[in-house]
């Protein structure tokens, strides 16, 4: 069952298209990620889907219910986690807390279990009378989580969660959102620009220039990719820049060979048969070899072209 | 729509207004002390000049101090709406529209949050009134307290008009300056509109806040003779409902 359904969205900013006919469909109860460089129509998509701006074309259901028609409906069923954050600084964590379960229509006691379930399930119990002004970035990140599940939300819209945050926090934060998703059943739609995130995915799905790209899920992406990548380091450049000659008149029509530094990346169906053939010919010359599965970077790459960090 | 969440949303909102104001302590000694400053400079400084041709109205200072207690309550209805340009650049604001509350309600919190603090505010200066020679009855504290409140959530109203369609700090004050000061200086609070020159004398009638103003005036000082408070009552009230209306229009489009 999906979850969400998109047909044929468009969107722009005065002259400027940031959605060319989107389609795609999210399936329930399980992390989508939406991966896509600075520019490439991904928050465009999540305020489409947040009910923050129209769509200019094309119809967007969240559970069968129209953004555009009923908006209202569709955000008392998602949960929103900006980048940037959203509560009040001012305030501490339990009085915004208070506040937004109000804006989505708790009741006192209802109110106070969530609460109470989100403070303890984040381990912000302690610091429940804290002003979010002085948490830390992941504190604060873990303190808007919590206002997004207050209403147990169908669906969680999450924009770059992980922005801001230390590689120790990022990690963290992705094993509770892992745990929520298995505890609650819940289905996450992840916006994120980082490629070591996309492996916490179980669907991903590649934007770039205001169209999707490619989606699967990551095992499906890289064996579809249709082409296993040696790589060889040279000793030298000459060595490499001789390779890199003979590589090409080689490689194939589906073949991608690249040069970087003293490294030559070589994706090739024709593994076995390129790699002992480039061992004959440069084996003294070469300092390493590698032959592998392609990363979720180059699938991505082979989608859209673009690289990503 | 339900009513209990629409007043569950308003209320929250409106309690959030409240505390963040006295969470702000510079913002609760700027409001007063800015009117206080106006009243015991242009006021005292401009007693000796000051001679209204019509009618005895005492000394300058006694006829500024209702100005003084308006004006307090039109820089916290501006004051208060500056926070929705602050919580559009924070965040707050993508936060609260993103949630299923009404439009309605969201406007509304906003509204009743700016009223009470023009009031609590006007509420404060009013009660220096012994040193103008004015002792207060009940019936004239409840009329007060009505007017002054009204006043504050159709400026807040205002406000928030301006305040949604303006996304700089600086813009918003700029136009405040070019709206509301005016809406104040030509309301009879400084000077009566009598005596004025002919087009500041109309702008003055037609200006809602005048009636207010007046109003306000005739309950501090000439309580028996009053006539205009329900007519201000009303007048402000209709803005008020005008305004929540109007702004909530807006908000639903966004």
């Amino acid at each position: 069952m999906n979850s969400i359904e998109v047909n044929d969205l468009h969107f722009s900013y005065a002259k400027e298209e940031a959605l060319k006919g989107v389609n795609l469909s999210v399936r329930s109860g399980i992390i989508t990620g939406i991966l896509g460089p600075n520019g490439s129509g991904k928050s465009t998509l999540f305020k489409v889907l947040s009910t923050q701006v129209k769509p200019h074309k094309g119809k967007v259901e969240v559970f069968g219910l129209d953004v555009t028609k009923n908006p209202a409906e569709v955000r008392s069923k998602i949960g929103i986690c900006f980048q940037s954050p959203s509560l009040d600084p001012h305030m501490s964590i339990e009085e915004n807390l208070n506040l937004h379960g109000r804006l989505m229509g708790l009741g006192t006691d209802a109110l106070v279990k969530r609460i109470q379930w989100g403070l303890d399930f984040f381990g912000l119990s302690a610091r429940r009378k804290d002003r979010v002004k002085i948490l830390s970035g992941g504190l604060a990140r873990r303190a808007e989580l919590i206002k997004v599940l207050l209403s147990e939300p169908e669906v969680m819209l999450l924009d770059e969660p992980t922005s801001g945050l230390d590689p120790g926090s990022r990690l963290d934060l992705w094993t509770e959102l892992k745990k929520l998703v298995k505890e609650k059943s819940m289905t996450l739609v992840v916006t994120t620009h980082m490629m070591e995130e996309a492996d916490f995915c179980e669907e991903l799905v590649f934007i770039s220039d205001g169209q999707i790209r490619g989606q699967g899920s990551p095992d499906l992406l890289k064996k579809n990719f249709g082409a296993e990548v040696l790589t060889f380091k040279f000793n030298a450049d000459s060595d490499a820049q001789n390779a890199l000659a003979k590589i090409k008149t080689l490689a194939g029509g589906e073949d991608r060979v690249r040069k970087t530094e003293l490294q030559i990346r070589w994706e090739t169906p024709r593994s076995k048969e390129m790699s002992t053939l480039v061992l004959e010919n440069w084996g003294p010359q070469i300092n390493e070899f590698t032959w592998g599965r392609p990363s979720l970077s180059d699938v991505y790459f082979q989608k859209t072209g673009r690289s990503l960090s | 729509m339900k009513i209990i969440p629409f007043f569950r949303c308003s209320i929250v909102l409106w309690q959030r207004e409240v505390v963040r104001f006295f969470r702000q302590r510079s913002r609760v000694i700027g409001t007063l002390a800015t009117p206080l400053m106006f009243w015991f400079v242009i006021g005292g400084g401009l007693g000796k000049s000051f001679a209204d041709p019509g009618q005895p109205l005492g000394t300058y200072f006694e006829y500024f101090f209702p100005g003084s207690i308006v004006l307090s309550v039109l820089f916290t209805a501006i004051f208060s709406t500056i926070s929705v340009i602050e919580d559009r650049h924070q965040g707050f604001l993508q936060g609260v529209l993103v949630s299923p509350a009404p439009r309605a309600a969201i406007v509304f919190g906003k509204i009743l949050g700016g009223g009470t603090l023009g009031l609590i505010q006007g509420l404060l200066l009013l009660s220096l009134s012994p040193l103008v020679g004015i002792s207060l009855d009940w019936i004239q504290i409840s009329e007060g307290i009505v007017l002054l409140f009204l006043m504050a959530t159709a400026l807040t109203g205002l406000g928030f008009f301006f305040a949604w369609k303006i996304d700089s700090v600086q813009g918003y004050h700029s136009i405040m300056n070019t709206v509301m000061v005016p809406l104040w200086l030509l309301s009879g609070a400084v000077f009566p509109l009598a005596g004025a020159h002919e087009i500041l004398f109309w702008i003055g009638r037609l200006n809602p806040l005048s009636y207010a103003v007046q109003s306000f005036r005739e309950i501090l000082f000439s309580p028996e003779t009053s006539q205009g408070f329900l007519l201000a009552a009303l007048l402000m009230l209709a803005f008020t409902v005008l305004f929540t209306a109007g702004n909530t229009r807006f908000v639903a489009k966004s």
